[in-house]
């Protein structure tokens, strides 16, 4: 299983699916993280955790253990 | 009288949009989550209409506290006549998401497209498509440039008198659809309210009439088994297919995510792997240095020392020509003059210190900083986010404390609002230079180093204490934060506000600190039945001495000292204020320090830092944490600030006494006793449950 946080940052993906366990993670999709949607991965922080993204036209900071909720495949 | 809000995404430009329609100046910065409370105003253009201010939301459905207050506002028995919409022209897809949403409440809504002036042309929308497709009035603003904002009152205005609610166009699975007419059908409420109850699950349901619950538990029950799987996920999809289908129709699609832009290079340096510290560490010194070291300290010596004596001796000489009562002279030059006067010395070095703090706020480097912050402040059991609590909280404790409300994981939230205070706010900055600068005058600097690495550090073992032994963290959640692209600071903007937060720190000089001024004045210059008296048996005097046996092991035993921190509890600066007055009538404040010593003064510092912090910040703890937590809370930071004191001062005193040999057994000690805190914290290291994984 591929997700967000296997990425590697300067890659981007494609979203395929979504692992939600509880409320709290719809915001995942609320932000607009859902399947197709494509996310660039920027740079990880000065610690490894969180990483920096880019999706539709904005750029955010995810946690690695948020990150892991999210599947992903490589766009080439 | 219209009630207008203004609701959108977190940075969307809501407050400029609201500084801009009412001229006000409230607080606006380059960042999630700068608003964190509902604000009311009246539009410049049109005294008719009230213009409330909300927090940020993505969705209506909220995470954080924040987040809460404007969709309980929202969907309230009183809500708005009409909701502006403000939409971030550059994002307009996500902020969409929200619209969507907004539109199923039954209020009439006008979109305002903000910064249009961002946009490039080719990558324009077409808005009168949008129009038509939204079916809904649409006005392009700048907020910052303010421009199109008579066009969107007017509208605002129109539209609010048709009281026309906006049709939900966009449309769902039809099981959802199917149990959303039921629910409304059973309950007669709104498109809004029903669709929520779907999206929540069973077992989410209101109080209220049994039937109702079990008809409408029955509806959703149904639903969920039709759809098998998640409805809320349907229900985002297919928000976002409505979404993504109107952008196909308006606007240029086709965006290069891989694109470096001037932010990415910008975050290079400052999110790398090696500069991210140090960069940090060098703008706040950088601040620090210029506003206090390089500008501040000179200016403040120079009012404390010339100008001040200088109007105090030429009131006194104005009094006694004017024949005034010996009474009020002394009460108005040794009470009044020197305790609000030693105040407002400080303000130029708050300013400066105001100003650059509004500079780094506006600039969108605070996210940058809770985000590389993020990994060390969970291990401590805070979040990225309660950075920037802290680097508000040393401007004052208050906007500290409330911004902990973006922070949507509870424990991590109130341990944020509990170590707040222990950053020294610019009242505290002033206490400690002026300590400081009697007690240590060959190592001003270092001496004002210790202590703040003293108060950083209480952050750091306070927070690792509280996340592991009394806040546990007792549900899970998500954590995505935006990060702003960096803009130029609006040096016209940055200073209106520190404009603002400087008249608030001189009303209250002359409000609380004046009355304040006075009354310790009185206390220290009679006795109990109320007759003239020495300052050794004055009031003060008595009370300051049936306390001040506890705070001899901290090795400021002197009832001066420990009537000031007492008068300290209202406003950090009544320290000042308090000494000032005492000491014109004991010799001078050279000398009731010069008793205590230097260590002395220092774990007076630190204690003064620790302890309960002023009233305004009480109360805002208060209302922050609730009853039970609060309490715990203001007692513990209270017995902490005690310990602190003490192991500071001791150590302090071995160093003094027989250099840093003799004091290693006692530093061994305290080794000791944190890695032990240490190690226990490891075994109950808090991670977030990923079971489910």
């Amino acid at each position: 299983m591929f997700t967000l946080a296997d990425a590697e940052p300067g890659e981007t993906v494609e979203v395929e699916e979504i692992i939600c366990c509880g409320e709290y993670d719809m915001r995942i999709m609320e932000m607009g993280i859902l399947p197709g949607t494509e996310i660039h991965i920027c740079s990880r922080g000065p610690m490894g955790d969180p990483i920096k993204i880019k999706l539709l036209n904005y750029t955010a900071a995810v946690r690695l253990k948020d990150a892991a909720k999210i599947i992903v495949k490589r766009l080439l | 009288m219209i009630e207008i809000a203004l609701a959108g995404n977190p940075n969307s430009g809501k407050s400029t949009l609201f500084n801009a329609i009412t001229g006000d100046s409230l607080e606006v910065g380059n960042w999630a989550g700068v608003t964190v409370e509902k604000r009311a105003g009246t539009a410049r253009a049109n005294s008719g209409i009230t213009i409330v201010d909300l927090p940020g939301i993505y969705a209506m459905s909220a995470h954080s506290e924040e987040e809460k207050i404007t969709e309980n506002y929202l969907t309230s028995e009183a809500p708005p006549d009409l909701i502006i919409n403000v939409v971030d022209a550059v994002n307009m897809e996500r902020n969409l998401f929200l619209t969507t949403q907004l539109f199923e409440l039954g209020i009439p809504i006008v979109i305002a497209l903000n910064r249009t002036d961002m946009v490039s042309e080719k990558n324009m929308p077409d808005i009168s498509a949008l129009r038509r497709l939204l079916r809904t009035p649409i006005v392009p603003v700048s907020a910052l440039k303010g421009s199109g904002i008579d066009k969107l009152l007017d509208e605002a205005a129109a539209e609010a008198e048709k009281k026309r609610a906006p049709v939900p166009l966009c449309r769902f699975p039809e099981a959802i659809e199917k149990a959303a007419a039921e629910i409304q059908g059973i309950l007669r409420c709104g498109r809004h309210a029903a669709l929520k109850l779907i999206e929540r699950g069973l077992y989410h349901s209101f109080g209220g009439d049994e039937r109702e619950k079990t008809d409408v538990d029955d509806v959703i029950y149904r639903c969920v088994r039709l759809r098998g799987g998640s409805v809320s996920k349907a229900m985002i999809s297919a928000r976002y297919g409505y979404i993504r289908n109107i952008m196909s129709r308006v606007a240029v699609s086709g965006r290069d995510l891989s694109k470096d832009t001037l932010s990415d290079r910008i975050d290079r340096i400052a999110l790398g792997r090696y500069t991210a510290v140090p960069l940090f560490a060098a703008v706040i010194g950088l601040i620090y240095f210029i506003s206090v070291i390089l500008i501040g300290n000179p200016v403040s010596e120079w009012l404390s020392g010339e100008v001040l004596v200088k109007i105090s001796a030429v009131t006194e000489n104005l009094l006694l020509s004017l024949g005034v009562k010996a009474f009020f002279i002394r009460l108005i030059c040794s009470g009044i003059i020197s305790g609000v006067g030693g105040v407002l010395c400080f303000l130029p070095q708050l300013s400066v210190l105001l100003f650059f703090m509004g500079l780094l706020e506006d600039c969108g480097y605070m996210s940058r900083i809770a985000f590389s912050a993020d990994r060390l402040m969970r291990y401590l059991g805070l979040s990225g986010k309660s950075v920037i609590s802290l680097l508000l909280g040393s401007g004052c404790s208050v906007p500290g404390i409330l911004s902990g409300r973006t922070i949507e994981n509870s424990s991590e939230r109130n341990i944020t609002i509990v170590t707040t205070p222990f950053i020294p706010c610019s009242a505290k900055l002033t206490v400690i230079i002026f300590l400081a600068g009697i007690a240590a005058t060959d190592f001003k600097g270092i001496t004002m180093l210790l202590v703040y690495i003293v108060c950083i550090a209480s952050v750091a073992v306070t927070a690792f204490i509280f996340s592991r032994f009394v806040l546990k963290n007792d549900y899970d959640s998500c954590f995505i934060m935006e990060l702003p692209d960096y803009k130029l600071p609006s040096v016209k903007n940055t200073l209106k506000y520190t404009l603002h937060k400087i008249r608030g720190f001189i009303f209250k000089a002359f409000t609380v600190i004046f009355i304040a001024c006075i009354i310790i004045w009185l206390l220290s210059n009679y006795n109990t039945s109320l007759k003239p008296a020495e300052l050794d048996d004055s009031v003060l005097a008595e009370v300051g001495k049936i306390i001040s046996p506890v705070f001899e092991p901290l090795g400021w035993g002197n009832w001066m000292m420990v009537s000031a921190m007492l008068c300290g509890l209202i406003a950090k600066e009544n320290i000042i204020g308090t000494l000032g007055i005492l000491s014109s009538g004991a010799g001078g404040i050279d000398i009731i320090l010069g008793e205590i010593g230097f260590a002395g003064t220092v774990s007076y510092l630190i204690f003064n830092l620790l302890c309960i912090p002023c009233a305004a910040s009480v109360a805002a703890m208060r209302k922050e944490l609730g009853g039970k937590k609060f309490t715990v809370a203001v007692v513990y930071q209270s017995l902490y600030a005690y310990a602190a004191a003490y192991a500071v001062y001791h150590a302090l005193i071995i160093a003094e006494s027989g250099g840093i040999s003799s004091a290693a057994p006692f530093m061994l000690i305290i080794m000791l006793a944190l890695s032990g805190v240490l190690i226990l914290g490891r075994a109950l290291r808090p991670e977030h449950n990923t079971k489910s994984l």
